[in-house]
């Protein structure tokens, strides 16, 4: 009884700063709302994780994207920390651990919310993928063919790849990879504001990039093991 | 009871994510590309009769140059390429560059990446490696093209 106490309280302090987004109001969710499936009383829309009347864990709610879950606005600026922090809240309420002594279907669903959690914070814990998934959600793709690149950039990939290639020791690998972090950042840096105007084209265009980069950087992380295994 | 229940229960989730990884594995046409690649290397880009191709598949971070010399018959006598990215990549390069040498530059334009995917027996996660294969063939022509449109 006491566990179910302390799930319903911890829901009820969590939905004083949690805010509907799909619609202005401010008032108990009790829309869009699902029942329970142990209790069968309706449970607010946002998280639909624990049924804040009985406590029991709820089936995954598939269709929730993955700022909601972590309780983060749906925009690509966000607080490293802050996500590594709710990333942990989440997990303490769903971990496998608490539910080992529970129902088959409570241990089921924890396993299941647990991976989406994980998959939620490995996803918007990466900019490049951050950046995807929100560009996704915005009803964008990715370029899937040869014509977005121009010739100068793909020249200029070409040029980092052969440097990888000659590098002759780690120092150098080291200075190229440090580069290459220098210019990942420089570029997430300007996704924010590229989101905000809605400028998908260049957005694109500079997650493309990134994608570049981090395909050279695993290049130099590679070579970087082929030399550590010669060495020795 | 619940020690069998549990302990079938992990089985099925063990064998649910075994079944559940990808496999990949390589046909030893791709390996031996791999392992053995044929022309690896660059011609002079601003010689003339050397068409150069640039090429990149924005969805995997791969980026591929394939160069051809070209005699005053049209005939391609010789072909060069570079390819940052996956072995399949590297061996559809590869081949293209085997395939256009001793072609015409009419006969090259017609090669298909279903060829070079049929030959590798590419699967078809890794098809669009071959069609970059034929794009920098292509783009190779093209070049070769305009630079013999500008001598005149």
């Amino acid at each position: 009884m006491r566990k179910t106490t302390n799930f319903a309280s911890c829901i009820t302090r969590r939905s004083t700063y949690m805010h509907c987004r799909s619609c202005t109001t401010s008032a108990p969710l009790t829309h869009q709302a699902v029942d329970c499936w142990n209790c069968k009383k309706k449970i607010m829309h946002l998280q639909k994780m624990i049924c804040s009347d009985c406590g029991h864990l709820q089936d995954v709610n598939t269709s929730i994207n993955y700022f909601d879950l972590l309780s983060f606005p749906i925009k690509f600026e966000l607080e490293p920390l802050q996500l590594t922090k709710r990333f942990r809240q989440l997990q303490t309420l769903v971990h496998p651990d608490k539910f080992s002594n529970k129902s088959d279907r409570e241990q089921s669903n924890s396993s299941d919310w647990s991976s989406l959690i994980n998959k939620a914070y490995k996803t918007l814990a990466t900019p490049v993928d951050r950046g995807q998934y929100l560009l996704n959600l915005k009803g964008e793709q990715m370029p899937q063919d040869n014509s977005s690149l121009n010739a100068e950039f793909l020249m200029n990939m070409m040029e980092r790849n052969e440097e990888v290639e000659e590098a002759a020791d780690n120092a150098v690998l080291e200075q190229l990879n440090n580069q290459i972090i220098i210019d990942l950042e420089k570029n997430a840096n300007t996704l924010s504001k590229h989101f905000e105007a809605k400028e998908f084209e260049n957005i694109k265009k500079i997650l493309v990039e990134m994608k570049y980069l981090l395909s050279i950087q695993q290049s130099i992380k590679k070579k970087q093991q082929s030399l550590i295994t010669t060495i020795s | 009871m619940s020690l069998v229940r549990n302990s079938s229960r992990l089985l099925r989730s063990q064998l649910k994510r075994v079944q559940s990884v990808p496999v990949a594995l390589y046909h030893e046409n791709v390996v031996e590309h791999y392992e053995n690649p044929r022309n690896v290397g660059s011609l002079d880009k601003k010689d003339i009769t050397v068409g150069t191709g640039l090429v990149g598949a924005p969805a995997c971070g791969d980026v591929m140059k394939l160069q051809i010399k070209v005699d005053e018959n049209g005939k391609i006598i010789d072909a060069k390429f570079k390819t940052f990215g996956c072995g399949s990549a590297i061996a559809s390069s590869s081949l293209a560059t085997e395939w256009v040498k001793g072609k015409s530059i009419d006969e090259a334009g017609k090669l298909k990446n279903t060829d070079i995917a049929k030959e590798l027996r590419l699967p078809p996660v890794k098809l669009h490696c071959s069609m970059l294969a034929e794009d920098a063939i292509k783009a190779a022509l093209a070049d070769y093209k305009v630079k013999q449109q500008k001598k005149d």
